[in-house]
């Protein structure tokens, strides 16, 4: 039997060393990956597309915001600088804002989010500010400011509101979410800014709050969706795949691509916009993948959908489409327990 | 100061005033867009920025609200079909390609390729906001 030569042990030492650290980092990478349910019934059917034509100031342009009350009515933002008010089934009652920097007006409003008293609140992506409105668009007040300190924004972008009024925004530029009061008061911040690491956030578009109070953060460019409990401890997160160390977007039902949001119903089933996919993701409370749908003849420029809601009753997704100018209303089936 | 000593220090004094002409020409020669922007001053210029990648509606606002900030800029305008950025800036603005792919790696992004152009140009968009 030949005798093995040093160099060649030294050689075959190595590449059992590499193939173990590859083993190593696919066996760590893979805990966060989306792991699957069982087989279930849960699917997306498209209902309508709306692109509110007859609201007063024209049909929806590159609409990006939406949230729904608890009356059922939809808000949309988009490009033309306003908030327009439409009925559960797409009539539309209204729309308020304009250009301009003062209250009631906006440079680019972005997120949309309702609180449990039918308030709307709005964040604005280039003045650095959140207002909040009534029902029919009377301004209420307004918070924030440009910067990174305590209670300011660089680029505000998707909002929540709890049960107990509590306003959660993404900042997407200080990567971050932050946490006020409901008389706009700062309360803490959510995540740090990072690319590896639990509670790390880079760029994060999209926030949502359970029943419980857990935060659902959607970290856009670290392609994943991540669960913190109500003070900010890491809890959960699901799409970073694999290759952990140098995040890429998945296209498989495994991962994400840039995940722009996420929504919960009332049995807190999670809806994610995973829009480097064009795709809406349905996930389990822990987070388990159930069922996707495709967003139809999307424009292959533009990442979609945006930003979601969800009906008070968790049948009815709405997604903005904004390469395409519409919103989409789908109907969410939720598995049978 | 004796002769001799200027015949050693006149060769250093004529090469530092050669420096001193070419560090003086430098902007004009690395800056030809600054110089095309002053020829179009009158009525303002516009720049059509390509950025790779431009898919995502939350940075391409990024884009825009970075290059708002520039000194003279009026308007900017993203479309997101053909990967661009297009910044209009008043008369006068003196913004150079260097502010410009500082605000975009500011924003998270490369710029690829920057081209000018007069607000006069026909092919120009609208460069004040309506």
């Amino acid at each position: 039997m030949p005798r093995c030569s040093w160099a060649i042990c030294v050689r075959l030492l190595v590449l059992l060393f590499v193939l173990a650290a590859v083993v190593a980092v696919a066996r760590w990478g893979t805990r966060w990956s989306v792991p699957h349910a069982a087989a279930t019934d849960a699917a997306y059917t498209l209902l309508f597309t709306w692109d509110g034509a007859t609201a007063p100031g024209g049909s929806f342009d590159r609409p990006i915001g939406v949230a729904v009350a608890p009356s059922g009515d939809v808000y949309v933002t988009d490009a033309r600088q306003r908030v327009v008010h439409l009925t559960p089934s797409g009539e539309v009652l209204g729309e308020w804002g304009r250009e301009g920097e003062g209250f009631g007006e906006f440079s680019n409003p972005i997120g949309l989010a309702i609180g449990p008293d039918g308030a709307v609140y709005v964040s604005d992506y280039e003045q650095d500010r959140v207002q909040k409105f009534t029902a029919a668009g009377g301004f209420l007040t307004a918070f924030g400011g440009s910067g990174s300190g305590p209670g300011e924004f660089n680029g505000p972008a998707g909002l929540a509101v709890d049960e107990a009024g509590s306003i959660y925004v993404t900042d997407f530029y200080n990567h971050r979410v932050q946490r006020f009061r409901a008389d706009g008061s700062f309360d803490g911040v959510i995540g740090q800014p990072g690319r590896v690491g639990a509670g790390a956030l880079h760029y994060p578009t999209g926030v949502a709050i359970t029943t419980d109070r857990v935060v659902i953060v959607a970290d856009a460019y670290n392609y994943q969706v991540q669960w913190f409990d109500p003070r900010g401890v890491p809890l959960r997160r699901a799409g970073y795949h694999l290759l952990w160390i140098w995040p890429w977007p998945v296209t498989s039902t495994a991962g994400f691509s840039v995940p722009t949001d996420a929504a919960v119903g009332p049995n807190n089933a999670i809806h994610v916009a995973d829009s480097g996919n064009r795709r809406v993701v349905m996930l389990s409370s822990e987070g388990a993948y159930l069922t996707e749908w495709r967003v139809p003849d999307a424009d292959p420029a533009v990442y979609s959908p945006e930003h979601l809601a969800v009906s008070r009753d968790g049948t009815m997704v709405y997604a903005t489409d904004l390469g395409r100018d519409r919103l989409l209303v789908l109907r969410a089936t939720m598995p049978r327990d | 100061m004796r002769i001799e000593n200027l015949r050693f220090w006149s060769p250093w004094i004529g090469s530092l005033l050669v420096g001193l002409v070419l560090v003086g020409a430098l902007p004009s020669l690395a800056g030809p867009s600054r110089l095309a922007a002053q020829e179009s001053g009158d009525v303002g210029r516009q720049a059509v920025i390509t950025v790779e990648g431009l898919q995502c509606p939350f940075c391409a606002y990024g884009i825009q609200k970075h290059l708002k900030k520039l000194p003279g800029a009026t308007k900017v305008e993203i479309e997101l079909a053909e990967s661009q950025a297009i910044v209009s800036f008043q008369a006068g603005a003196d913004v150079s390609d260097d502010q410009l792919r500082g605000a975009v790696r500011k924003a998270g992004f490369t710029a690829d390729t920057i081209a000018w152009r007069s607000c006069a140009d026909p092919k120009a968009r609208p460069c004040v906001q309506r």
